[in-house]
């Protein structure tokens, strides 16, 4: 198995749209990308998402997760020194054919997104038992 | 977590979670997994004794207060009356 027969490349680094009216840092989250016999498991930092700050989405045969970082009541505060500050997390991902988009499951638990993309049944490997005659 | 004089200390480790599937073929690694440190020099005033840490979607965060002897404090002004 290889990059290209799974097709699954990123596009990373999409620019917000110009219309956008506060100046928030767009991130893109590092992730890991593992492939099995049964499908896809991603796996994305997005430290400061909660779940209903998440968005999952496929279009075609990209897919795309956004998240919004809350940090609650430390926004208010005024930042001596910031590094994190309040941003969204964006990456987009071009799925394979072999990929089945309508079965994802997407969980996230302490800022980690993780992503299962199963791949259709016709695609997995099968053993074929040979039978002698 | 600890404070000890004026340095803060932030240290901990994430396991990578890459095990145990042999046949995983990994299309990317990105991720950071092992151990980490970080130390922040802490401004003067800081109340050690009441720090205090909270983790939640992957964030840590740590309130320092003042020591009560640093915050500003507002002085009433009394009004006397004039007697003259």
């Amino acid at each position: 198995m290889d990059m290209t027969q799974t097709n699954l490349a990123t596009r990373g680094h999409e620019t917000a749209p110009a219309t956008r009216q506060a100046p928030e840092r767009t991130m893109t989250p590092a992730v890991d990308i593992a492939e099995t016999s049964d499908g896809i498991t991603l796996q994305a930092d997005m430290p400061g998402v909660s779940k209903d700050n998440l968005s999952i989405e496929v279009h075609g045969n990209l897919l795309t997760v956004q998240g919004t970082v809350s940090l609650g009541e430390s926004a208010r505060l005024g930042d001596v020194y910031a590094e994190v500050g309040v941003a969204r997390y964006k990456r987009s991902f071009e799925l394979s054919r072999d990929l089945d988009a309508d079965r994802i499951e997407a969980r996230i638990a302490h800022g980690v997104l993780t992503l299962h993309i199963p791949k259709h049944e016709q695609a997995k490997p099968r053993r074929i038992a040979v039978k002698a005659s | 977590v600890t404070v000890e004089g004026n340095l803060l200390t932030i240290a901990g480790k994430r396991a990578s979670d890459r095990s145990g599937n042999e046949e995983a073929h990994f299309h990317a690694r990105e991720r950071f997994a092992g151990a980490f440190r970080r130390i922040v020099t802490l401004p003067d005033g800081v109340d050690a004794a009441k720090v205090d840490a909270s983790y939640a979607n992957g964030v840590l965060r740590i309130l320092l207060p003042k020591l009560e002897q640093v915050r500003p404090r507002r002085i009433e002004v009394k009004e006397l009356e004039y007697k003259g």
